[in-house]
């Protein structure tokens, strides 16, 4: 198919066009997990194991055909991997396409037009419009979704069909508008599912609805009564219907003010992030034992699924980027590069509706229907419609020849969505649970109908706070990068206190144990010439459980090699 | 974060490739040396660069660059990954680059060009000096029937890691045939030699140049032209963002 691709497009820029240019790529890439990322209860284990975790070979085929006033491109790869689709039966086995597994993507395909009438230049199909003075973190940059699958490949994004328009306004500025006609949402990393299966982070705003939950969730596994927990079996996301009025659109104006750089923009779209818009939870009964321990049994599960929302959004943006020589009073010219983008999100509310079978757990019974969460008849909230900010502010220098850094400040990744910073209060619950006593929590969730006295969590800010620093050692043909990226957000813990008589927080701060989270990226490149590159490094990630990257679904430590040879 | 790594290694053959400067009676032959190698509207040059270490493996890459006034536009067509790339410079203080791998647009500060480029033996203040009048001041060391050498030396207040530069003057052409650099330590650092010039157009410019670090073993750069065209009439429009971007 992408062959086919290819000759199509190098024939029909043979044919009228003074310029082709055909390019290729090869690349291998070899990961490894250092060690196994245990996740999830015995009976719904969710972990990932130590040992090879990737192993691509890429051929990347780029053919540009370029006239006068017209040009194409056609991006198309080929990649295989040594790991073989799951086999479960015989006859699987005798499948070639499974045992070696071909993927095809067109990473661009699309053709463009100069000076429509003087000035106005046309670009028309499956593109990437990369907007954002950011290095790799971009929250102004929201027409393409969010290729997350690949954590070293981190700030890569998705092609998508559009129609981007640029006109010209004097020598310096440009006008320019993108429609997309159909959103495509993020693409999430493999260890995604790890997320999904942690049930203590409630997604909803309302604390008093966690609490009461993180009882009734322990109570249905604890109680001796009951026996069942609770699991997700799955999640299934709802994309918007293919409409005119769900189609994403962008303004953007662009130029120079003296010698720095400036970008005002406007997006109406969704956010490409899922956040949970439906739960419906059924029973599973069946007696089981851990396999271990004959005294660990449950009678039966609670298994819920989720259906992912992609809420609305509208994110008017900033961008400014230029050079600065902070000693230069001093007649000292070390210029430094400065940028910053911002992003003002005002984004839909959203709620969840939580609904369940009939659930029979023997001592109790839950009927069919909506959850009562006790709000009046609202339905919880777990994207809050207020605006709320994130950007990116980055300084970068060369301290020498051989060494270059970057240091930003980043407040908001990606996967980061809803009001609730240092700015204006909210949170996310990182993780929750109840106390031992399972009297207290039968209390709670049984007598009294709330959590309140019985649910601890960790909470953090909604928008994180990042420390992201970066340094090139060039050592000729040798380039050693590290690059790391520390949560300087904080968590919270909060608890009831019997002898307070009320919840209590405490804090912890970015350098405590419960608090520190971070990522250290060190790779080695050597370039052999002519085209050729190897690399080597390791992903390395710091943090308890419940912090940003500490979190199992992050996927765990890695070391990978790499080649490319590019002609 | 990784854009930088190519970018910051190529930023440097940019700002300068443009005119290959060159020139020459004290002041007044350098003055004429500056005048005739910007006298060009518009160039553009396609260049071979080699990079030969003594028992290495020689290093080649391709690039084009289109200059008017101070604005540059470098393409790279070789190595394979640093084909795409694209860099514009509008002035020493505002740069960008097109890195076809992030498919992006980036404004890089002028810092980068500390780096030097791709492991070749010339410095970013080597490419980019295109008047040396402004910076030097001349003398003649010493005359001969066909050539005379200037001796240059830092205006004050000019900004050089050079204290001193050498340059052999072609009297029938008026422009370099060999520099010698010399650092703040008075050491012969390195030469450059500019040959082959083309005169076509009434427009002279060098065919080839070698620049040899005396400091690292003789390692020697060469850049051969292999296509220029002078006087295209080359829009102003051609240096935008924008058009960094057209057909990528």
């Amino acid at each position: 198919m992408s062959a086919g691709l290819l000759g199509i497009v190098l024939a029909a820029g043979s044919a009228g066009a003074t310029d082709v240019d055909l390019s290729a790529k090869i690349e291998q890439d070899l990961r490894y997990r250092l060690s196994d990322v245990p996740y999830g209860p015995w009976y719904a284990p969710v972990g990932i194991q130590s040992g090879f975790s990737r192993g691509e070979t890429r051929l990347t085929g780029r053919v540009r055909a370029q006239g006068q006033r017209v040009a194409g491109v056609a991006d198309v790869s080929l990649e295989t991997d040594v790991f073989a689709r799951e086999i479960s039966q015989l006859e699987h086995a005798a499948q070639r396409g499974r045992l070696l597994p071909v993927r095809t993507e067109i990473n661009e395909l699309h053709f463009e037009i100069w000076d429509v009438v003087p000035g106005l230049d046309l670009k028309v199909g499956h593109q990437l419009v990369q907007w954002g003075v950011g290095d790799q973190f971009n929250p102004t940059n929201n027409l393409n979704a969010d290729d997350l699958e690949d954590p070293l490949k981190f700030g890569q994004q998705l092609p998508n069909t559009m129609v981007r328009a640029d006109y010209a306004l004097g020598a310096t500025w440009t006008l320019s508008g993108v429609w997309v006609p159909v959103f495509r949402p993020s693409l999430l990393p493999a260890t995604a599912g790890i997320g999904m299966a942690a049930l203590d982070r409630l997604p909803m705003v309302d604390e008093d609805l966690r609490w009461r939950i993180h009882a009734e969730q322990a109570v249905a596994r604890d109680w001796e009564l009951l026996g069942y927990p609770t699991i997700v079996a799955g999640a299934d996301p709802k994309l918007p219907r293919s409409s005119i009025a769900n189609s994403q659109a962008e303004v953007r104006i662009g130029g120079s003010v003296g010698m720095s750089d400036i970008a005002l923009s406007y997006y109406r779209g969704r956010s490409d992030m899922p956040q949970a818009g439906k739960n419906y939870t059924w029973m599973s009964k069946g007696e089981r034992c851990h396999p271990e321990d004959g005294n660990d049994c449950i009678k039966g599960l609670l298994v819920t699924e989720v259906d992912l929302v992609y809420p609305q959004m509208q994110v008017a943006g900033l961008n400014a980027a230029g050079e600065v020589s902070p000693l230069g009073f001093l007649g000292v010219e070390r210029p430094i590069g400065w940028r910053v983008e911002a992003a003002v999100i005002f984004p839909e509310r959203t709620v969840v509706e939580i609904r369940n079978g009939e659930l029979d757990l023997g001592a109790l019974t839950q009927p069919e229907g909506e959850y009562d969460y006790q709000m009046d008849g609202e339905r919880p909230t777990v994207v809050e419609g207020k605006p709320f900010a994130k950007w990116t502010v980055g300084l970068d220098a060369t301290v020498s020849k051989h060494l270059y850094l970057n240091g930003q400040w980043v407040h908001g990744l990606p996967d980061e969505f809803g009001v609730g910073d240092f700015i204006s209060e909210g949170f996310v619950v990182r993780a929750g649970g109840v106390g031992d006593r399972i009297e207290d929590t039968v209390d709670c969730a049984v007598v009294l109908q709330s959590g309140k006295e019985c649910a601890w969590e960790t909470l953090r800010y909604r928008i994180g706070d990042y420390a992201v620093m970066g340094a090139d050692v060039n050592l000729g043909q040798t380039l050693l990068r590290v690059f790391g990226i520390m949560d300087v957000t904080g968590y919270l813990s909060t608890e009831w206190s019997e002898s307070k008589d009320q919840r209590v927080q405490t804090r912890h701060s970015p350098l405590s144990k419960e608090g520190f989270s971070a990522v250290l990226y060190p790779e080695i490149t050597q370039n052999l010439g002519d085209g050729l590159t190897i690399s080597a490094g390791t992903i390395l990630l710091f943090g308890e459980p419940h912090t940003k990257f500490g979190d199992p679904a992050a996927g765990g430590n890695l070391v990978f090699a790499r080649g490319a040879y590019s002609f | 974060m990784s854009w930088c790594g190519k970018a910051c290694r190529v930023l440097a053959i940019w700002v300068a490739l443009g005119s290959p400067a060159m020139a020459a009676s004290g002041d007044a032959w350098i003055s004429k040396f500056d005048n005739k190698a910007n006298e060009a509207a518009d160039t553009w040059f396609r260049f071979e660069a080699t990079t030969q270490e003594p028992g290495k493996a020689a290093r080649s890459m391709s690039f084009t660059v289109l200059n008017k006034g101070s604005k540059r536009l470098v393409n790279f067509e070789a190595p394979g990954d640093m084909k795409g790339t694209r860099v514009l410079v509008l002035s020493r203080q505002q740069m960008y680059v097109y890195l076809p791998a992030y498919n992006k647009v980036r404004r890089v500060a002028s810092h980068v060009t500390e780096q030097g480029f791709m492991g070749t033996t010339y410095s970013d203040e080597d490419m980019s000096t295109t008047r040396f009048g402004e910076v030097y001041a001349a003398e003649i060391l010493s005359e001969e029937d066909d050539a005379l050498t200037v001796t240059l030396t830092p205006r004050e207040g000019a900004k050089t890691a050079y204290s001193k530069l050498e340059m052999v003057l072609s009297r029938e052409l008026g422009l370099p045939t060999e520099i010698r650099f010399f650092n703040a330590g008075g050491q012969h650092v390195k030469t450059e030699t500019r040959s082959e010039y083309d005169c076509g157009a009434g427009v002279c410019t060098p065919g080839a140049m070698r620049m040899t670090d005396h400091r690292r073993n003789d390692v020697y750069t060469t850049l051969i032209v292999s296509e220029r065209r002078v006087n295209a009439g080359v829009s102003d429009a051609t240096f935008s963002v924008r058009n960094l971007e057209r057909g990528r």
